[in-house]
């Protein structure tokens, strides 16, 4: 399967031309470890946490299955409430939320929420390495 | 098609505080640089999540070579021991290559944080996108 995006940018289904050919619903079993005694791993953990903290907020009105502009300011202000009080921006709930939904539809879906969850984490890996780096420099 | 693109990380993130991301990593180091207020809160289970992400692709990372990106060996092991079942489940031997293949962007032969987390996005989407099914059978 060739890259899909022709302009440079990082696309969730350039990494996922491997995972499209597995059927998602063993993917979701091993994840649940429904039928399996072993532990979830830590990373399985991370991932279930994604899903259900997204559906904990999503399910409160209309579509089950997307955030609307209040579900995702309760969703932000609840789990990120650290991040929404180092933003200086009081518009930054409704500048993120203009640029997650990215088909203009006023909803977030959870793919649109998981590349906010993604956009966060590399921000924060990235300042835990200039960290890091920092740390052995000294040495 | 979803895209990541720069200009969305920079938006959402363009302001993110080195203090914030420090509490968020919380990893067991000097934390001087922190204020007091920022350590006493308990991360959300998102931030919780997040964290993980980061520990667990640094875990394997820092055991060989350029300790801020997953050779094959690296990435081999982190896929068995996080997602055993997963790779389990699919009866193809050359799988790893594959992930890494795809997840190597600018071919450096190496997997670093921005490439590891889209691989966990996309898996996370397609498990997502079951449970919904399942919610939806439930219901008819």
């Amino acid at each position: 399967m060739g890259r899909g995006s022709s302009d440079g940018r990082l696309t969730v289904e350039d990494s996922v031309s491997v995972v499209l050919c597995i059927p998602s619903s063993s993917t979701y079993v091993c994840l649940c470890k429904s039928q399996s005694a072993a532990m979830p791993s830590e990373l399985e953990c991370a991932m279930e946490s994604l899903i259900k903290v997204f559906h904990r907020y999503a399910d409160k009105e209309g579509d089950s299955n997307t955030l609307s502009r209040g579900e995702l300011k309760d969703l932000m202000s609840t789990e990120l409430s650290g991040f929404l009080a180092s933003q200086k921006d009081p518009a930054t709930v409704d500048r993120i939320m203009k640029d997650l939904d990215a088909n203009a539809d006023g909803q977030v879906d959870f793919e649109e929420f998981v590349s906010l969850v993604v956009g966060l984490s590399i921000a924060c890996e990235k300042c835990y390495q200039m960290h890091l780096k920092k740390q052995q420099s000294k040495k | 098609m979803k895209t990541l693109s720069d200009s969305n990380l920079v938006s959402v993130c363009g302001v993110l505080s080195k203090e914030y991301a420090f509490r968020l990593c919380r990893r067991p180091l000097d934390f001087g640089c922190l204020s007091p207020q920022s350590l006493i809160t308990m991360p959300t289970q998102l931030e919780g999540a997040m964290d993980a992400l980061i520990r667990v692709f640094h875990n394997y990372s820092g055991n060989e070579g350029d300790k801020f990106k997953l050779n094959k060996g690296e990435l081999k092991q982190l896929l068995n021991s996080e997602l055993t079942d997963f790779l389990t489940s699919q009866k193809d031997p050359m799988l790893v290559e594959k992930i890494m293949n795809d997840l190597d962007s600018n071919k450096d032969n190496e997997v670093d944080f921005n490439e590891f987390v889209v691989l966990v996005a996309a898996l996370t989407v397609a498990c997502n996108d079951f449970f919904q099914e399942q919610q939806k059978n439930k219901g008819n």
